[in-house]
């Protein structure tokens, strides 16, 4: 019976192909933006994470400082929850780090010896928010000499600089992009109200007639329902796959750009993954405008005959 | 199976029925009659519940029609086969589809339909034109389409509401011929018309509607045979039988007569052409 259904909905579909285009048209660039934006928003939180978690701490020790001494401090900082991934780099490992960034200039490494480098401990923290009060933490130790950030991100007021604009993109991305795709819903969804309300009043005599050889109000409805789930689902494929298409093409190059930060996944598989993620809820976002539209049409228009 | 009892309906100042009592057997052929306006469309619109009453009971198959819950009404309505006297057709679907509606709507298996619809496809001559659409169907054939749709739910009532008014006289009693042989397989068949030589044609019960009352009512040949055997009254056909024989009688009534013998030949050599071209189809 569902058959009949199906068939109804397309051939309305085909009778009027303009008003089906219209539908599908809006909904896919409303999908078309939610994707976008989801995909950004998850970009954005990976590379906040990608520098809230890395090793950003450094924890330059003393000379005179012994072995004991050593092993307590960073027993203190792998016990501690705020920090992560502790590291010990000893002198001999600190010229290494040195020749190797000199490689370009062997003379500046030959005039060096490891007593000039002092040992240290590497941490990164599981929030940059602890920062403050772990490197506070650290620096009352006495067997720390001094405490930096890595030199890579400038310094400690460059870090936290990063990563503020980080968490304020971000910011505007969730509000800005929730906004414009909120609005671009709301469209859909009174786009969806009007042309199933036209579809309505252009069936009035056949719902007339359905009506009076004894059709319940659930088979009246079903093809108009069903109508709008498809431009629905045609509405949240195109505007998906449109950018799908468009992170396979430039993944390569964005990976590329972005180095070591990962704003999207390496593993295809687990950008597949994220993409189905994605799909999933825009297709219950897309189930849900259809159906509340449409019954919402369906009800008007029944109220005015 | 039907039973009116006391039904009034008014449309504003209007009254459309008034007091109307009437009791229909299963089985039986009933013609309502009357001008237009005199609430024969309304009396058929109130059995589908379609309208309600300002006052009185509508019954069928022991129930009140007019208290049921407005939910259960497509049920009721799935329970008649209903005649329109403007077909009613779906003119974006074929004659097919259009029969294949009725049984989507019952929720009927859909293994159930082609046998289904080639009986009544057969029953009302359309099978050629099962892949057509209304726009290319002629009058009489959208009618059967409509007959069609009522037959194949296998209904135990059959409504229908002007269904020969906007057929000409041959083709009306083609239909009229269907509508017999329907009622031959026991259905119950309540036929509104203004159709006054369709009515006379036939000895089928009469009910007389006049302004919204009933002003007259005939009872159906059986009936009447019976009440003649008891009274010894000769019908209406009868005593003109006999006035064709009797030289005395008026021109007037011999060009009655005449008129209404060559009706009863004509649909004799109907019903024999249906007969043939239903033992070709046989063949």
């Amino acid at each position: 019976m569902s058959n009949i259904h199906i068939k109804t909905a397309f051939s309305s579909i085909r009778r009027s192909p303009f008003q089906a285009m219209a539908a599908i048209f809006v909904l896919s660039i409303t999908f078309l933006v939610i994707t976008i934006v989801s995909v950004l928003v998850y970009s954005s939180e990976k590379a906040i994470k990608y520098f809230e978690t890395r090793p950003q701490v450094i924890a330059f020790l003393v000379d005179e400082i012994s072995e004991a001494e050593m092993s307590s401090l960073r027993q203190k900082l792998e016990l501690d929850n705020r920090v992560k991934e502790v590291n010990f780099v000893s002198k001999e490992q600190a010229l290494e780090i040195y020749k190797e960034a000199t490689s370009d200039n062997p003379l500046l490494s030959e005039l060096v010896s490891p007593s000039i480098f002092p040992a240290s401990i590497e941490f990164s923290l599981n929030d940059l928010s602890y920062a403050e009060e772990v490197i506070d933490e650290v620096r009352e130790n006495s067997v720390v000499d001094r405490v930096g950030f890595t030199a890579s991100l400038e310094g400690e007021s460059g870090l936290v600089d990063v990563v503020n604009r980080l968490r304020k993109i971000t910011w505007y991305i969730r509000v800005g992009g929730g906004v414009f795709a909120g609005f671009l819903t709301g469209t859909s969804f009174l786009v969806l109200l009007v042309i199933i309300g036209m579809r309505m009043t252009t069936r009035r005599k056949e719902i007339e007639i359905l009506s009076l050889i004894g059709a319940k109000p659930g088979f009246i409805k079903s093809p108009i329902v069903l109508e709008a789930l498809i431009y629905s689902v045609a509405g949240v494929f195109g505007g998906w796959v449109t950018v799908f298409v468009a992170v396979l093409y430039l993944t390569p190059n964005l990976i590329t750009y972005f180095g070591d930060i990962p704003i999207l996944p390496r593993d295809t598989l687990e950008l597949v993954r994220l993409f189905g993620i994605i799909f999933a809820m825009e297709i219950v976002v897309g189930v849900f405008l259809s159906l509340t539209g449409s019954l919402i049409a369906v009800s008007r228009v029944s109220k005015r005959k | 199976m039907l039973k009116f009892k006391g039904v009034s309906k008014t449309f504003g100042s209007i009254t459309a029925l008034e007091d109307i009592d009437l009791d229909i057997s299963k089985g039986e052929f009933v013609f309502i009659t009357g001008p237009s306006g005199s609430g024969k469309t309304t009396l058929l619109r109130l059995i589908l519940r379609e309208l309600l009453p300002d006052k009185g009971e509508i019954v069928i198959a022991g129930e009140d029609i007019t208290k049921m819950p407005r939910k259960l009404v497509p049920e009721l309505r799935q329970q008649i086969g209903t005649v329109f006297q403007d077909f009613k057709v779906l003119d974006e679907r074929t004659l097919e589809e259009n029969i294949e509606i009725a049984l989507a709507v019952l929720g009927i298996s859909q293994k159930e339909w082609e046998k289904r619809i080639e009986n009544v496809l057969e029953l009302t001559g359309l099978t050629e034109r099962r892949k057509l659409f209304p726009s290319q169907l002629s009058g009489g054939e959208l009618q059967r389409v409509s007959l069609a749709r009522a037959l194949v739910i296998n209904p135990k009532l059959i409504l229908a509401d002007e269904p020969t008014g906007n057929l000409d006289w041959e083709t009306a009693q083609e239909l009229m011929e269907l509508f017999k042989q329907i009622h031959k397989e026991g259905k119950t068949i309540i036929m509104a018309t203004h159709h006054r030589g369709l009515v006379d044609n036939e000895d089928f019960r009469e009910i007389v509607l006049n302004r919204g009352k009933v002003t007259g009512e005939s009872k159906d040949d059986e009936d009447e045979k019976k009440d003649k055997h008891v009274t010894g009254e000769k019908d209406e056909h009868e005593e003109k039988d006999e006035k064709v024989e009797s030289s005395d009688e008026s021109e007037k009534d011999r060009k009655e007569v005449a008129d209404l013998k060559h009706k009863k030949e004509q649909t004799k050599d109907k019903i024999k052409l249906k007969d043939k071209i239903k033992m070709k189809f046989k063949k």
